[in-house]
């Protein structure tokens, strides 16, 4: 038919959704610097310790304690002689690697939990979600804290004690999504086709949730980093010499008196960080929501 | 107004989340409790100096630390039934429930001030934002709003105390005077409380403009500009009326988290309040004082939020409780 043929190449192309989100992305300016800055500090972490000349744990003789930034320390020496950027850019590689990890948990537990109780519904669902009501009625820190005391303090147990209890959000997030989705037309459509329940849950119900979840994850990162500083604060964090941001930050207040020049980087790595991560996060969620863009 | 059904149906909502209270404080002082015991240490083998041994065994009789595990649990269930949090275990002479009635009033006093901050400065600035949508006051109240959550409150409280009490010195210490004027103690109130305001006042502003936003592009909201109301009446009586919800439900985890205390402010402004006793209790093994002070904390919370699902029904009519 050529009527049919004509119509044809005034269709858009195809374009797969991850392309789409993608685009919106990348259109941003400052979701573009969030990424970027992101990569910078990713990879100044990684590199960088290797090219300050000194180690993370090295006294520098040859320099005073408390010393101003100069050229050969650019961010001065803390209280034992130490190079501060070098602590700086390795404490980078503890709370950055605390970020991924522990969310990668927690949202690994939040997603099947919720997606279980979201699907198995009835007074399943009810018994799941009165159990993650009352994990929040007790302060989260409380279960990290003890579990920090149990456990000797060290970089795979904050992993495991912060990945084991922050994933109550996300559970909460996908339980609605695939509550909401379960009963929408196209599942009842594809169920009335005759499609299995595996089907329906993989073709279904998990790429439609997917948004969400990349956007919690995305946002859980700057939450983790934070917790793990706040816990580094506490003394229950990574143990020295190994410095993570938060514990630079508690020794910089510690010192501020004399020298504020460590307090000021780290708290200024620890917010730069978590503002990217919040800046790309809602900039996620902007793109994965459809009803922003009707274009 | 009120109608008498609506207050009938409130007073058995609030009979109905008694009992819920009632549920979730056995749940969380089961768990704590044990959760403790799993904690090496106890509440007198912690510090540099050692207790005689027959001293120690008066001390553990004392408190009963000495019966077996489940019949010290089923005495502390008894003992909450009555509301009575026991006694400490590391402070002499004093109960949880005077620790609290001694330090709460301060930390919720702090915490008000900050809510109070974050609402008088959050909520215009959420309004503002919505209305004059990707204009320069929307632009600069978001930077600022998505920088208020990227800066950690103890990044924040370690900056204001570098720059306004060691450089500037409009402030002249830390601490808190007890005894003090409430302008004496207001002084020392307005750093820790700027500290605690960072974060919940970014948050109120985005939540808001993002409710705003969607309650402006609403039909009857283009009537009321129609009918010749004036902006003012537009934007706060249809408008921010419908808009609030999402902040009202922010509210009840807010005040339960910010009047109960937060360790990190509290110790970096040395402000004797409740937070900054918790996790000392912890590291004391203080059994007594960290069951009382969660379950004190899980109670409040379930409170608060009840209170906001109140508040809900009467800021919409078309919200029932059930």
């Amino acid at each position: 038919m050529p009527a049919l043929a004509a119509s044809a190449p005034l269709a858009a192309p195809p374009r797969s959704p991850a392309k789409i989100v993608w685009g919106r992305l990348v259109s941003n300016p400052i979701t573009v610097g969030a990424m970027i800055v992101i990569a910078l500090l990713i990879l100044a972490s990684l590199l960088g310790p290797l090219f300050t000349g000194y180690g993370y744990d090295e006294v520098d003789e040859s320099a005073g304690r408390y010393e101003s930034p100069s050229a050969a320390h650019w961010l001065g020496t803390d209280g034992l002689a130490r190079d501060n950027l070098t602590r700086l850019l390795t404490g980078g590689r503890i709370s950055l690697a605390v970020g991924f990890f522990a969310s990668l948990i927690s949202v690994t537990i939040g997603v099947i939990y919720g997606a279980v109780s979201g699907y198995a519904g009835g007074w399943i669902d009810r018994l799941m979600m009165r159990f993650v009501d009352t994990l929040n009625a007790i302060p989260l820190m409380l279960f990290v804290i003890v579990l920090m005391v149990l456990f000797e303090p060290g970089l795979r147990n904050i992993f495991i004690a912060l990945g084991l209890f922050y994933w109550l959000n996300m559970a909460r997030i996908v339980r609605g999504q695939i509550l909401s989705l379960k009963s929408s037309e196209y599942v009842l459509a594809a169920r009335a086709l005759g499609a299995s329940r595996r089907r329906i849950i993989l073709r279904h119900l998990i790429p439609n949730t997917l948004g969400p979840i990349i956007v919690t994850l995305t946002l859980n990162i700057p939450s983790a980093i934070f917790t793990e500083a706040y816990l580094s604060y506490l003394g229950l964090g990574v143990s020295a010499p190994m410095a993570s941001w938060g514990y630079l930050a508690d020794e910089g207040v510690k010192v501020m008196g004399r020298n504020a020049t460590l307090l000021i980087a780290s708290a200024s790595a620890i917010s730069l960080t978590m503002l990217a991560f919040n800046y790309l996060g809602d900039a996620l969620r902007d793109a994965f929501d459809p009803r922003i863009h009707r274009d | 107004m009120i109608s008498l059904g609506r207050l009938r149906a409130i007073a058995l909502f609030v009979l109905g989340r008694l009992a819920l209270l009632a549920g979730v404080v056995f749940v969380v002082a089961t768990t704590v409790f044990f959760l403790l015991r799993f904690i090496p240490g106890g509440p007198f083998n912690q510090g540099d100096k050692e207790i005689p041994p027959a001293q120690k065994e008066a001390l553990l009789r004392h408190y009963g630390l000495d019966r077996p595990l489940f019949d010290q649990y089923l005495d502390y269930l008894a003992s909450l039934a009555r509301l009575d949090l026991g006694p400490s275990m590391t402070i002499d002479g004093m109960t949880v429930n005077q620790l609290i009635a001694e330090k709460f009033p301060r930390s919720a006093m702090l915490g008000m001030l900050s809510v109070a901050m974050a609402l008088a400065i959050g909520v215009p600035a959420g309004i503002i934002a919505a209305h004059r949508r990707n204009r320069w006051p929307d632009k600069v109240s978001m930077g600022l709003a998505i920088a208020g959550v990227s800066v950690p409150s103890f990044v924040l409280a370690a900056m204001l105390l570098l720059v306004f009490v060691l450089n500037l010195r409009w402030f002249r210490s830390v601490g808190f005077p007890p005894g003090g004027t409430l302008l004496e103690q207001l002084h020392y109130m307005v750093l820790p409380a700027v500290a605690l305001t960072g974060f919940s006042l970014a948050y109120i502003t985005r939540l808001l403009r993002s409710s705003m936003l969607e309650v402006l592009s609403m039909d009857y909201i283009r009537t009321a500009q129609a009918k010749g109301l004036s902006l003012w009446t537009v934007l706060t009586k249809h408008g921010l009326k419908n808009a609030i919800l999402p902040v009202l439900t922010y509210l009840g985890p807010l005040i339960a988290g910010t009047f109960t205390g937060s360790f990190v402010i509290e110790t970096i402004f040395a402000f004797p309040g409740l937070g900054k006793y918790f996790v000392v209790a912890i590291s004391n093994r203080d059994y007594t004082v960290v069951l009382g002070l969660t379950v004190f904390y899980a109670a409040f919370l379930t409170a608060m939020n009840m209170l906001v699902e109140i508040l809900y029904t009467l800021v919409d009519p078309r919200i029932e409780v059930e």
